[in-house]
């Protein structure tokens, strides 16, 4: 089997990361591009050597030469283009975040369920070779019970106001939604467990974006395990460092979370320290070929539309405690 | 030479401050006291105390001592420290300063009233690296800071009788202990905190009070900062970070008991390793304390430092309870 893609948003990360990753793997072809913007679209297409291009995605999507769609557009088009693609027949990679709400994630997913199509949602660094290294030591119960957990996501990121990403409504928040997400996703999958408390403070230190430019928060876990997530755009000399305390050992990231290249790791257990350096790698590709694997074997995707919600629904609940002073249960 | 009598010489003090002491410029041991007249005996001539008391007030009464430096478990802190002003004597009380704002209250209007010093233990302040730090930020090196953390972790499993894991006489638990160090490290670095979310649990032990804690505080410079402790587990980075516009500092073992910490600062000419010579931070803490009482000057670590950090703990642990972000008192 082949996956021929279409790619709806075709500028942006599609155009940097995800289509060359594409044209990369094994078994799997760009097919056409879809992006507003006719002249735009065109060039793209050629720049990637896509057979066709679109400035619609029902026009895309009823082309039958394509069997999967990528759908990297701002976060409020999400919801609709997945239910559209599903309707006709197309498999999803859908960009994170997932949507605006929960309810819309929800749409999404009873959607693709009715039309058997899968749906993956792009949370691509659980792919990085350093977090599958983790989740197996932790899975092993090499780091005995898990007790604490933190994890960053920051850049620098200067924009003007009319970047969709700094608009409530279109990118449905700031630095959480944007960078954030990625390591409400990543602390999930390491601990295994479900985040039941949410605290957060938001704010804006430098920048006067109507979203949050910096976000901290306090996450309990099921098993009662703490953790601490911070984003933001203001930031531009960090590693995203990631720690991981067990009752036996620690392990702690540098770098692995984000979009470097290259990346340490340093794992602790009974007083044992080994120190371990990664370079070249792209967790686009990864991402690609483990929707590959799962259209090829039939295999529900590793982060799938009930994932991508429980991350919105984490999402949303820090965006209200935040704003109404309190601890969110969830 | 100022000479110190030391009460609650016995647990922490007898093992890092005490011999910290004797090495002090300008610093004198003069007696010692704990409730154990044979105890205070033995360890008067460890440490080489001209003198060993049983009680508070014999060795108040000993007209041959300056200063007193108190290492009782916190409860007994307010007390002692307003009987010795009333002695006339200056004061380094250990932190975390007493059991809430108003015992601190108490305490700095005792001392302002009998004219003596009140400096409170927290020696993090004279880390090497923490002063270099302080000195980037000032000097703008690191920009604006967004965002910064400070972790503070041990291992302190079940000690049947400990104070530190009884509510009544320690006040509390990782938070009273090690997020006192770590909140005020934050403090000296970024100012005064405005808001604390808190979360506190006792996962790993049996005792009463709280062996982990997250909490995060806002600045009223708008940064925000992480606090993370915990008494279950034995960590060896006890990391802190500060994220700036210009630059970031990643310190790991400056935190803590380590003698060999380890800093770097990123900015956009690339990264800066440090090494500077490690100081011991008790004899600081003394030296410092001895030359503001030969000078009359203000101690750079006040009460004041003292109450603002049992506000903020003290709005932790409430913000633990009602499941709320607390706003903090302003001080004084």
């Amino acid at each position: 089997m082949i996956v021929r893609w279409g790619v709806i948003g075709a500028g942006g990360i599609a155009d940097k990361r995800t289509i060359p990753a594409i044209k990369e793997c094994k078994d799997n072809r760009l097919i056409a591009v879809m992006d507003i913007g006719k002249e735009q679209t065109k060039a793209l297409a050629e720049k990637h050597g896509a057979k066709r291009f679109y400035t619609k995605s029902e026009d895309l999507l009823a082309d039958e030469e394509i069997n999967s769609v990528y759908i990297a557009t701002p976060v409020y088009l999400h919801c609709e283009q997945a239910i559209q693609a599903a309707s006709f027949g197309k498999h999803i990679l859908c960009e994170k975040p997932m949507a605006l709400s929960v309810e819309d994630c929800k749409r999404m997913i009873d959607a693709c369920e009715k039309s058997k199509v899968k749906l993956m949602i792009g949370f691509r660094m659980r792919f990085h070779p350093f977090h599958q290294r983790i989740k197996s030591l932790i899975k092993g119960g090499v780091l005995g019970e898990i007790v604490f957990i933190k994890a960053e996501s920051s850049i620098w990121f200067q924009s003007t106001p009319d970047n969709w990403r700094l608009k409530k409504d279109l990118a449905g928040g700031g630095a959480l939604a944007d960078l954030g997400e990625h390591t409400i996703d990543l602390t999930r999958y390491f601990m295994g467990k479900e985040v039941t408390e949410v605290s957060a403070f938001t704010g804006n230190v430098i920048f006067d974006y109507p979203v949050e430019e910096t976000i901290s928060l306090i996450l309990k876990f099921s098993s009662r395990a703490q953790g601490v997530i911070t984003s933001s755009f203001a930031i531009p000399y960090g590693e995203n460092l990631l720690q991981i305390y067990g009752t036996k050992g620690m392990v702690m990231g540098s770098k692995t979370i984000g979009q470097f290249p290259a990346a340490q790791l340093k794992t602790s257990i009974e007083a044992k320290v080994k120190e371990y350096h990664a370079e070249h790698i792209d967790t686009f590709k990864s991402e690609i070929e483990h929707f590959t694997d799962c259209l090829k074997n039939d295999k529900e995707p590793l982060v799938n539309g009930e994932e991508g919600l429980k991350t919105v629904r984490i999402r949303q609940a820090a965006y209200k405690s935040a704003e109404e002073k309190k601890v969110i249960k969830l | 030479m100022i000479r110190f009598g030391v009460i609650g010489a016995g647990g922490f003090a007898d093992k890092k401050p005490i011999p910290a002491l004797r090495e002090s410029k300008d610093c004198q041991l003069e007696a010692l006291m704990v409730r154990d007249l044979e105890r205070a005996k033995k360890l008067a001539e460890k440490h080489g105390a001209n003198k060993y008391y049983d009680s508070v007030d014999s060795l108040l009464k000993d007209k041959d001592i300056d200063a007193v430096y108190i290492a009782t478990p916190v409860y007994m802190h307010k007390e002692y420290t307003i009987k010795a002003a009333e002695y006339g004597k200056d004061i380094l009380c250990e932190k975390p300063m007493a059991l809430n704002p108003a015992e601190c209250k108490e305490m700095i209007k005792t001392c302002q009233e009998k004219r003596v010093k009140l400096m409170i233990g927290f020696m993090m302040r004279f880390h090497s690296y923490h002063q270099r730090i302080k000195e980037l930020i000032n000097q703008g090196t690191l920009g604006k800071i967004i965002s910064a953390r400070a972790q503070l972790h041990l291992w302190y499993p079940d000690t049947p009788g400990a104070w530190r894991q009884t509510p009544k006489l320690g006040g509390g638990g990782a938070i009273m202990d090690l997020g006192s160090h770590c909140i005020d490290l934050l403090c000296f670095l970024l100012g005064d905190v405005k808001e604390v979310v808190t979360i506190v649990d006792t996962i790993a032990f049996n005792y009463p009070v709280e062996d982990a804690a997250t909490l995060l505080l806002k600045f009223k410079n708008k940064a925000q900062a992480i606090v993370d402790n915990s008494f279950a587990i034995p960590n060896r980075e006890n990391l802190l970070e500060i994220y700036g516009t210009k630059g970031t500092i990643l310190a790991s073992k400056t935190i803590g008991p380590f003698t060999d910490p380890q800093m770097k600062l990123i900015t956009e000419r690339g990264e800066e390793k440090f090494n500077i010579p490690f100081i011991n931070l008790y004899q600081a803490e003394f030296e410092h304390f001895a030359k503001c009482i030969k000078e009359n000057r203000e101690p750079s670590i006040t009460a004041a430092d003292g109450l603002k950090n049992m506000e903020i703990i003290s709005a932790a642990y409430q913000s633990s309870k009602t499941k709320k972000i607390q706003r903090v008192n302003g001080g004084v």
